[in-house]
């Protein structure tokens, strides 16, 4: 039987093994450090696309501007200054990006045509966040958190899927939807017949990839806190961005 | 999302989209990994959903509706408690506290204070205590979102930071008068409700959850509070945090307002940060932030000062906002609480000149007639129905938002009216009731029964209101409200002034009704037939009308004697009151004799001239019944307009109608006899 747990070894290759400020302070001098930059760059693109996406109002050049800013923190250059701050990645990376657009605003401005952001007077407050509400269901920083949290579970249940192999692939499909809790319209006794194995199996497998899935999450989200007592509060707090998104749904 | 929703979650029954991973609920997903957690910090036993049903089982004197919150301080329902019929928060302290050798000492000495704490910006705690191995909190429920939520659905702007921080600093204020410090503000204990009141919560939680006093550190180590949020002594010298460190708290809430981020490292000020934040916004929020707290504001109100100053001027020169996509968050400057109302203030007004107005009419007038009685229904009816609709609107409207301003004005407006009226079929009802068993009640026991009867509707009304007050303020969510709104020992007294006053007025009023009723029972049996003329009259004596004229409403007849010098003119018939006056005309030399303002007879000695002028007050509906009774039964007489042979009955036509007087002369000390009808 494949122990997961066995297999953590190989799994944490993956993780970032250092908190993300280091990362960010060794500017990806060296090429190892370039890669985690890459790779940290990689599995938060989607929360940050989302922000400038809706920031911008879905503006065309949404995804130009995107690109623009990770090619700017890839080349290391840019946000020297932010990086004392010992707080998460996650206002990191979103003060970085409101950083970049405010610079690419001024410069867009320069020629007083098309900034990224128009200005809206006191007055027209109302009207005008009634139209992009119905434009784009959510705000930014709440599109910007609700993609963090699921680009983490996206990633975590992806490094699982890896750590399980491909002949549990099978399983991990059918076991899948036990990662929420116990599902109501499934039962343990039905899954064992058609995986062919007893109850007890499917119980102990279950438990062990829960047990495993958090520590991944975990993993995931302690590598973009300063500090590894913020992982519970850093938890909580994307559990209330998932629960404002869905109320925003 | 603009995408349309795959399927929706069995759990959570959300919508699930393309982008959730592994086609599972994103937030199920989450939740169950912070749920299952499990080891020290996250007892499983308190913190699953499952939990609700052993929780409705220790609470089985409250309804539990929902879970509402988890957090590191415990999990919180809403619940609701049937017998006061109010909606509640009851929060479950994690059972790791309870586990404390000192905790349960420590959870009963801040309860009471915490209990203490009753001011409208700080979420009430009811109750405290222990059932079955939890530690609870009964606190006031408040219907919203913290700012954690607001500032995630949108960027405040500097007016609204402007508006929620001085009302912050109200409560912390109060808390630390009382000697109450928070030691764990962060925007998810700042709650703005659906009226855009802004209310603290879990006051001096952190003390539950036992910052001990020397080491600031939980028995199992771990630090409580939120780092960022805290001050640099409660990290390093938790031993003697005072109430700065809740004003560092503040300032780092109100730093993130304002810019969105935390004053992390070598922050930069607020302006810098973000266009719209006016610079001199800067210095509060940087002074708030001073890592010295000697440096800092020394007390709530002193930053509450310097912000409402910011905010007063910066009303007038308001820039252009940035908006970054959505609403702005409920909060409303104008929606916060009102000490006073200018609603239930109009409604008394209103109800008061609805009774007072006609009341005073009618004492000038003494005998109402027909006309009079008419008018001033229509005078009271015209203030007094949008006074009662408005006291009752006010109730309505207290009753929905929870407040209490002038509770006690809407009350009076809101049932003087319905009570009044149920006073009136009470007396109706009595009188009729009365009449039926005994015939024609004396005047003396009439008068008696009014007045019991009127007693004892004042005092059901009295009763009602003193129901409808009590009904209202039980559902309400403070019970001391009032007193704790209203401290100033001027407002107090000016308080009980206009009690005494209300009190007083309602007496006179009573008095007044009492008053006029008795005198109305009264009038059918002075006019009853066995009262009439007494006295022997000369039958010479002949009174001739010589003119009439109507001035205002007063009819004037001038009556003239050809025979006597000396003559009663009997004005019953004519009204309750006869008020009659003797105006003098030119060709009248006599004298006249007034033997006292409330009797029926005048006595006039005139000379030769025998000319007078008599005033008449209109005869009331009832009077005129009698006259026209008087009369049929003359008519069977062969002379008409006498009422015996010796009584001179006179007409007088006028704009007015036809009326009729009574003269007789004044001769005394001969009894006439009986008089047939």
């Amino acid at each position: 039987m494949n122990d997961p747990i066995a297999k953590q070894g190989r799994s944490s290759r993956r993780f970032l093994t250092t908190q993300w400020t280091n990362v960010l302070s060794a500017r990806g001098e060296s090429p190892e450090a370039k890669q985690s930059l890459k790779e940290l760059c990689d599995r938060y693109y989607a929360p940050v696309s989302a922000f400038v996406e809706s920031y911008s109002r879905h503006d065309p050049n949404a995804r130009d501007w995107t690109h623009a800013f990770f090619a700017k923190v890839l080349e290391g250059r840019s946000l020297d200054a932010v990086i004392q701050s010992r707080g998460r990645f996650r206002s990191y990376l979103l003060g970085a990006v409101k950083h970049f657009l405010a610079d690419e605003r001024e410069k867009n401005q320069a020629d007083k045509r098309g900034g990224l952001v128009s200005h809206v007077s006191v007055d027209q407050v109302d009207e005008s966040s009634m139209t992009t509400n119905t434009h784009s269901a959510m705000p930014p920083d709440a599109a910007f958190d609700r993609q963090w949290a699921m680009s983490i579970l996206q990633h975590s249940l992806e490094d699982l899927e890896e750590d399980l192999g491909a002949e549990q692939a099978t399983r991990f499909e059918l076991l899948r939807p036990w990662l929420t809790g116990d599902p109501i319209d499934l039962s343990h006794a039905d899954v064992a017949a058609r995986l062919g194995v007893s109850t007890e199996v499917v119980k102990i497998t279950i438990h062990r990839w829960r047990k495993r899935f958090r520590e991944i999450v975990k993993g995931h989200i302690a590598s973009t806190v300063s500090d590894s007592a913020e992982v519970e509060e850093e938890l909580r707090y994307l559990i209330q961005a998932l629960a404002i998104a869905r109320r925003d749904d | 999302m603009n995408k349309e929703p795959l399927k929706h979650c069995p759990k959570c029954k959300s919508a699930i989209f393309a982008d959730a991973p592994g086609g599972l609920c994103p937030h199920c997903l989450l939740q169950f990994v912070a749920i299952s957690t499990g080891g020290a910090d996250f007892p499983i036993d308190d913190r699953s959903p499952r939990d609700l049903e052993s929780i409705r089982a220790a609470f089985p004197q409250m309804e539990i509706l929902e879970l509402i919150g988890q957090g590191g301080m415990g999990t919180v329902y809403k619940a609701r408690q049937p017998k006061l019929d109010r909606i509640v928060a009851l929060k479950i302290l994690p059972l790791r506290l309870a586990r404390e050798s000192s905790f349960a000492e420590r959870f009963e000495r801040e309860g009471r204070l915490l209990a203490r704490l009753n001011h409208p910006n700080i979420v009430g705690v009811y109750d405290f205590g222990q059932t079955d191995g939890h530690y609870y909190l009964i606190m006031e429920y408040v219907d919203g979102v913290n700012l954690r939520q607001a500032f995630a659905s949108a960027r405040f702007t500097p007016q609204q930071a402007l508006s929620v921080i001085p009302k912050i600093c109200e409560a912390l204020q109060f808390a630390h008068d009382e000697g109450v410090l928070h030691r764990d503000i962060k925007p998810e204990n700042i709650l703005l409700d659906t009226k855009g009141r802004v209310k603290i919560a879990d006051f001096g939680i952190a003390k539950f959850a036992g910052v001990d006093d020397n080491t600031g550190l939980t028995a199992t180590g771990a630090t409580i509070g939120t780092p960022h949020y805290m001050a640099p002594e409660q990290i390093e010298q938790p031993a003697n945090v005072d109430h700065r460190a809740d004003i560092f708290s503040l300032g780092v809430v109100f730093y993130e307002m304002l810019t969105g981020e935390l004053p992390l490292g070598r922050f930069s000020a607020p302006s810098e940060r973000t266009a719209t934040v006016d610079a001199r916004i800067d210095d509060v929020v940087m002074r708030a932030l001073e890592k010295d707290r000697e440096r800092r504001q020394q007390s709530a109100n002193e930053v509450r000062t310097q912000v409402e100053m910011l905010s007063n001027s910066s009303n007038s020169n308001r820039k252009q906002v940035e908006t970054s996509g959505t609403r702005p968050p409920i909060v409303n400057p104008n929606a916060s609480f009102q000490r006073y109302s200018a609603r239930p203030t109009i409604a008394i007004v209103l109800v008061l000149a609805s009774i007072s107005i006609p009341v005073s009419i009618a004492v000038q007038h003494e005998g109402p007639s027909d006309r009079l009685v008419f008018s001033l229904g229509l005078i009271s009816a015209w203030f007094g129905i949008p006074g009662t609709l408005l006291g009752l609107t006010h109730l309505l409207f207290l009753q929905r938002s929870g407040a209490r301003n002038g509770l006690q004005r809407g009350v009076i407006a809101g049932t003087l009216w319905p009570c009044g009226l149920a006073i009136g079929w009470c007396l109706v009802l009595a009188n009729g009731i009365i009449t039926q068993m005994q015939g024609t009640p004396s005047p003396a026991f009439m008068f008696m029964a009014n007045a019991v009867c009127l007693c004892f509707g004042i005092a059901l009304s009295f009763v009602g209101m003193w129901m409808t007050r009590q009904k209202i303020q039980r559902s309400l969510p403070d019970p001391n409200f009032i007193t704790s709104v209203n401290p100033s020992p001027f407002a107090s007294t000016l308080k009980t002034i206009m009690k005494a006053f209300v009190v007083s007025l309602w007496a006179f009023f009573g008095l007044i009704i009492v008053y006029m009723m008795s005198g109305t029972s009264m009038r059918p049996t002075s006019m009853q037939p066995k009262t009439m003329p007494s006295y022997m009259v000369p039958q010479h004596l002949r009174l001739e009308v010589v003119s009439t004229t109507t001035k205002e409403n007063v009819l004037i007849a001038v009556v003239k004697d050809p025979s006597d010098n000396s003559f009663q003119v009997d004005f019953r018939g004519f009204s309750l009151l006869p008020k009659a006056e003797i105006l003098a005309s030119e060709s009248y030399q006599g004298k006249c004799i007034f033997p006292g303002e409330r009797s029926d007879i005048l006595t006039f000695h005139s000379d030769n001239e025998h000319t007078l002028e008599l005033a008449f007050a209109l005869p009331d509906a009832e009077t005129a019944l009698a006259c026209k009774n008087r009369m049929e039964r003359q008519r069977g007489n062969a002379e008409p307009y006498t009422y015996n042979s010796m009584t001179q009955l006179f007409k007088i036509n006028s704009s007015f109608g036809e009326y009729e007087a009574f003269a007789l002369p004044a001769v005394t000390g001969y009894r006439m006899p009986d008089v047939q009808p």
